[in-house]
């Protein structure tokens, strides 16, 4: 437990650095942003040279840095509080009811609260860094009685607005970092995915817009009412809440300009986090001695375990894979014996961890798979989930350390049992929750609760495949590995695990078969649903590649591998290159 | 002083000016056969080229282009009269809004609203303006169909009837792309070829198949790249799929060719500055600038995956370094006049390649790591250099007074087969694949050629494109190449370069697959 402890803070050490380093970015970034929506608004066509002096002056003045430095805080702070998104594994909601749910978290509206502060302080500040004047909600009219300049209550209060907007959209989609496809540097990718959301961001903008304008044209005169009250202060001209007043194109513009500012600044956010996060991170191979603390201190094995930190997890795959395609001497210490009792340990240790992934993953995989059979076949059909966990891994017991990777899955597998009581209380108790279990059927099958608390499948393996990521990895990694050890291990004790990882795989491959079959995506094309799609087709073409590297290198060995014979029929379509 | 000379294309014996073709390389001497006896000839070289498919297009097997298009889609499904409304909403959902707003300005203005039509056509014209704008800066011209030709590693792109062709890394099967606009897959024990066309599939440059993987092969295509998923045998055409992938402003792609492990394709496109890395199954690419030099004519993955070199349209060439997990890095070259007409790596991480222009001369350039870390020690590790190992003057060989045959010059393909041992090469202006015999020592620094063949064709007949066949040596026992050239009369030619020690061949014997 400690020591799970203690690993779990390491982690954590490891990536407060990043995660720093990110926010800071981000608040860089940010002051880029402001430089150039002042260039925009201070825009002079007649007088390029006082236009550009202009920019200088107000980005250069006191003024502007202090009003800057409220905004970085306010970045700052919504930075410490997202990112803790990206520390915890990915929740699983169940149905559209535990989404609202989850919106009501503490922490959510910790993170909507400053949302929606971040798009007023936004607002708030170019509206004062425009003029000093026009930053002001009030002026002076009329002597001494103040009054409310209109067009700049309506900025503000759409800075809030788009502030709430994203943060109720967000919360129907997960955010998931996603690893570049070739290791590129922070700053390239900053920089390429910047110029990618821009566009993105300007053309977010409009609807979220467009929206605002439909509200303030049917609720606005009550905000401002209430505004007026509660600071007794009078109105300056007509209201604005008419066709004709919204029709002001300035405003409009205005209020798309700090609106997509809003976006990019949330996007870039999260870039930056992207950014920083996914930089290659190299473990330690071997299990770190007391004494020895020079490197990094975190060992592969337990980071390949870490699945509380899944972003340590996932570098830790990451890691793997680029051990087994490029680093050749970490191999070498990869396939070294202990000194004293000649064991692979480190092999076995990550072999292990990536088996347990590639193993609970296809069970996962059959669970989903064989509920959609029950959905279809109707509730008559149930055990295929028991006959699954059967038939799945035949196995012959050959190694000690075969029998050990395949130990955590076995566990798993065997379905918990209801306790037989010989008591009364057991009639008593089905009774009831058949009856309850009745009572839900029944409430489920009226459209309108279903659409709200149903538990849906798409949802479910939505939620594998947002998780898959790692499973890629280990199967890359592993097969890389296997087939490396070939030229490089100089023992051969790694060649034993062979035929479980071939029985691994080919299991993985079917199941992923079956759900693809079972063509779940295909009712609904969300834009979700394309990327879980894409995702779940890479997975399909990695776990088919990781065969094809086995069975090419290992083609005239096949053979002589303790393999049962449908395990042999099926790598038969490998051999001949037609799977 | 020159310590060794170079050797060059005089060094050839000329070929025998006859009605024969060379068929093979057996034991180091060449075998002719004339056109009467190579049908009779088929099965003799049947030990080298195991049972090799014959994969001989002849011009009136293409289809006509506007005929090729007969049966597609539109005609197996009957037609559905959706509105526009509903077809601009599909649009939405599927491709985005922009897609949107264009397909409506190209709707009939009765179907949606005056208004919406001509807000949409104002639309659509402002983001051609700003696409325009966004695309000015890079200061390339619009590539025309032409310049695909000139680009492309074929001689006569344009009018050659096999366009360009690649073997499978791990098995017999091979792929033909066709002038009809067709790929054709020629299987190992599979009868009859399966044909793969898509409307997408326009003038094809380059083909790929994709490493550890068994039926995926792609194609660098005018308007982007295609990525086919073959069914091989029967209803081969209806049943294989293809996934289009493209990127804004990166047409016509000239190049593509997939990493070794199989899980990255880069395509090049002389349009564009960017190089793109494709995850494939996630449609995802990845462009990685070159700063200078141009747009890219091609990109070639070494052996063992760690290197990936991109020519440009200039003189400039980039070496990637791919092979440690840090973020790539690139080494720039230049050639000293023209640019990279052809480039090939050879086991241990040696690159060949060649300019266009003047010197036409191979040039070799070891790309190992020294073995001791020099960068550490302070001294500086960049002493890699290009050695000139052979030179490919225009050189005329004459058999006898009259007879004589004109070698080198501008080299349009340069193959190096897998194991090291032959480079192939074929010029723009001469009828003759040339093929040296290459030599690669560890420790030393260049590679050394030797004079290999002269590989000639039928009378009238010249070379478009060729391949080494990649699995040849695993396959079998000879120890041997397998060079598959596509000749302008549509013949497509497997010819073995092969040792036959101890297996019976002793009387003169050839196969040759051609049908005409």
């Amino acid at each position: 437990m400690t020591s799970e402890l203690s690993t779990s803070a390491k982690c954590k050490e490891h990536l407060i650095w990043r995660m720093f380093m990110a926010i800071v970015t981000s608040v860089c970034v940010q002051f880029i942003f402001m430089t150039f929506v002042i260039l925009i608004v201070n825009f002079r066509i007649m007088h390029p040279l006082t236009w550009i002096i202009n920019t200088w002056n107000a980005v250069t003045c006191f003024r502007t840095w202090s009003y800057f430095l409220i905004l970085a805080t306010v970045i700052f702070l919504q930075g410490v509080i997202c990112s803790k998104d990206y520390l915890t594994p990915p929740v699983y909601r169940k149905s559209r009811f535990s989404i609202v749910c989850n919106m009501f978290k503490p922490h959510n509206l910790l993170v909507g609260g400053l949302h929606i502060l971040v798009g007023g302080v936004l607002v708030w500040l170019h509206l004062s860094l425009q003029d000093e004047r026009l930053g002001l909600l009030t002026v002076n009219c009329d002597g001494e009685e103040t009054c409310l300049v209109e067009e700049n209550f309506f900025l503000l209060l759409g800075g809030f607005w788009i502030g709430f907007y994203f943060f109720v959209k967000s919360n129907f989609h997960t955010t998931h970092l996603q690893f570049p496809i070739v290791p590129r540097s922070k700053f390239s990718q900053i920089k390429g995915g910047i110029g990618y959301l821009l566009p993105h961001a300007a053309m977010n903008a409009l609807s979220p817009v467009l929206c605002f304008i439909f509200f303030y044209y049917i609720d606005g005169g009550y905000c401002r009412e209430t505004v007026l009250s509660i600071f007794s202060i009078k109105m300056k001209d007509v209201p604005l809440d008419t066709l004709y007043g919204l029709l002001n194109i300035s405003l409009f513009f205005y209020t798309w300009l700090f609106t997509t500012l809003f976006l990019l600044t949330t996007y870039t956010m999260h870039l930056s986090f992207e950014a920083h996060l996914t930089q290659r991170m190299v473990f330690d191979i071997e299990q770190q001695s007391l004494f020895a603390d020079q490197s990094s201190g975190m060992c592969l094995a337990d980071a390949l375990a870490t699945d509380q930190v899944p972003i340590i997890q996932h570098l830790a795959y990451y890691d793997l894979v680029t051990l087994a395609q490029k680093e050749k001497p970490r191999r070498s210490i990869l396939f070294t014996l202990s000194t004293p009792g000649g064991r692979p340990c480190n092999w076995n240790s990550i072999a292990v961890k990536c088996m347990g992934l590639l193993n609970s993953f296809t069970l996962e995989v059959n669970q989903a798979c064989a509920t959609n059979h029950k959905l279809l076949s109707g509730p008559t059909n149930t055990s295929t989930s028991g006959k699954l966990s059967e038939t799945s891994y035949p196995y012959k017991m050959r190694n000690l350390t075969a029998a050990r990777l395949l130990a955590p899955n076995l566990d798993s597998t065997i379905p918990p049992l209801p306790k037989q009581n010989s008591n009364g209380d057991l009639f008593i108790t089905q009774f009831l929750r058949s009856k309850r279990q009745e009572f839900i059927t029944y409430l489920l099958s009226v459209p309108m609760i279903r659409y709200v608390f149903e538990e849906t499948l798409e949802e479910k393996i939505r939620y594998i495949f947002r998780n898959a990521q790692p499973v890629i990895w280990a199967a890359e990694g592993i097969s890389s590995l296997i087939v490396i050890s070939l030229k490089e291990d100089q023992y051969g004790v790694i060649q034993q695990d062979l035929p479980t990882i071939i029985r691994t795989l080919l299991s993985l491959k079917e199941a992923l078969d079956k759900l693809h079959k079972a063509n779940i995506f295909v009712k609904k094309s969300q834009s979700d649903d394309k990327e879980i799609r894409q995702m779940m087709m890479c997975l399909i073409s990695t776990i088919k590649r990781s065969i094809y590297r086995i069975t090419t290198t290992f083609k005239d060995y096949i053979e002589d591998l303790p393999l049962e014979p449908d395990i042999i029929g099926q790598l038969q379509s490998f051999l001949s290159y037609r799977e | 002083m020159k310590l060794f000379q170079t050797p060059s294309l005089g060094d050839f014996k000329p070929p025998l000016l006859n009605d024969e073709a060379t068929v093979g390389l057996v034991d180091g001497s060449l075998r002719y056969v004339d056109r009467e006896h190579l049908n009779i000839c088929m099965q003799s070289y049947a030990a080298y080229l195991l049972d090799h498919p014959n994969a001989t297009v002849s011009s009136d097997m293409l289809a006509i282009r506007e005929a090729g298009n007969g049966i597609s889609a539109k005609d197996m499904f009957l037609p559905v009269q959706e509105s526009a409304l509903k077809k601009i909403a599909s649009v939405w959902r599927d491709k985005g809004f922009i897609e949107a707003v264009h397909a409506t300005a190209e709707e009939d203005p009765a179907q949606v609203t005056k208004i919406l039509h001509w807000v949409t056509t104002r639309l659509s014209r402002l983001f051609d303006l700003v696409d325009k704008l966004a695309f000015w800066n890079e200061g390339l011209p619009m590539l025309t169909y032409g310049s695909a030709a000139d680009i492309a590693i074929t001689r006569d792109w344009a009018t050659a009837i096999v366009r360009c062709l690649a073997w499978h890394p791990h098995c017999t099967r091979l792929a033909l792309a066709t002038r009809d606009d067709r790929i054709r897959v020629f299987c190992k024990n599979v009868q009859g070829a399966a044909v793969l066309r898509h409307s997408f599939q326009k003038s094809v440059s380059c083909l790929a198949w994709r490493p550890n993987s068994g039926r995926e092969l792609a194609a660098a295509c005018q308007m982007g790249i295609l990525i086919w998923k073959v069914e091989l045998g029967a209803a081969s055409s209806s049943l294989s799929q293809a996934l289009t992938l493209r990127q804004r402003g990166h047409a016509p792609v000239t190049s593509v060719a997939w990493n070794p492990q199989g899980d990255l394709l880069v395509s090049c496109s002389p349009a564009n500055n960017n190089m793109y890395i494709w995850d494939t199954s996630r449609e995802l690419a990845v462009p990685l600038k070159c700063v200078r030099g141009g747009g890219l004519c091609f990109a070639r993955w070494s052996h063992c995956g760690s290197r990936l070199l991109a020519a440009s349209t200039h003189s400039v060439f980039r070496i990637w370094n791919t092979g440690d997990g840090s973020s790539w890095k690139s080494e720039k070259w230049m050639v000293p006049n023209g640019r990279v007409a052809a480039a090939c790596f050879g086991p241990d991480l040696t690159l060949l390649f060649v300019s266009t222009e003047v010197p036409e001369i191979v040039f070799s350039l070891p790309l190992q790591e020294n073995i001791f870390d020099l960068k550490n020690s302070g001294v500086n590790n960049d002493v890699k250099a290009a050695t000139a190992i052979i030179d490919l003057k225009k050189t005329i060989l004459y058999s006898n007074e009259h007879e004589q045959q004109c070698l080198g010059g501008r080299v349009i393909a340069m193959e190096w087969d897998p194991t090291g041992k032959y480079l192939a090469i074929i010029f723009r202006d001469s009828p003759i694949v040339v093929v040296f015999a290459m030599k690669l020592q560890a420790g030393s620094i260049a590679a050394d050629a030797a004079e290999g063949c002269l590989i000639k064709g039928f009378p009238g007949e010249v070379p478009n494109c060729m391949n080494f066949q990649q699995d040849f040596d695993s396959n079998s026992d000879f120890g041997g190449a397998c060079l598959t050239i596509a000749w302008s009369s549509g013949r497509v030619q497997h010819f073995p370069l092969v040792n036959s020690n101890s297996v019976v061949h002793s009387s003169f014997t050839t196969n040759h697959l051609y049908i005409s």
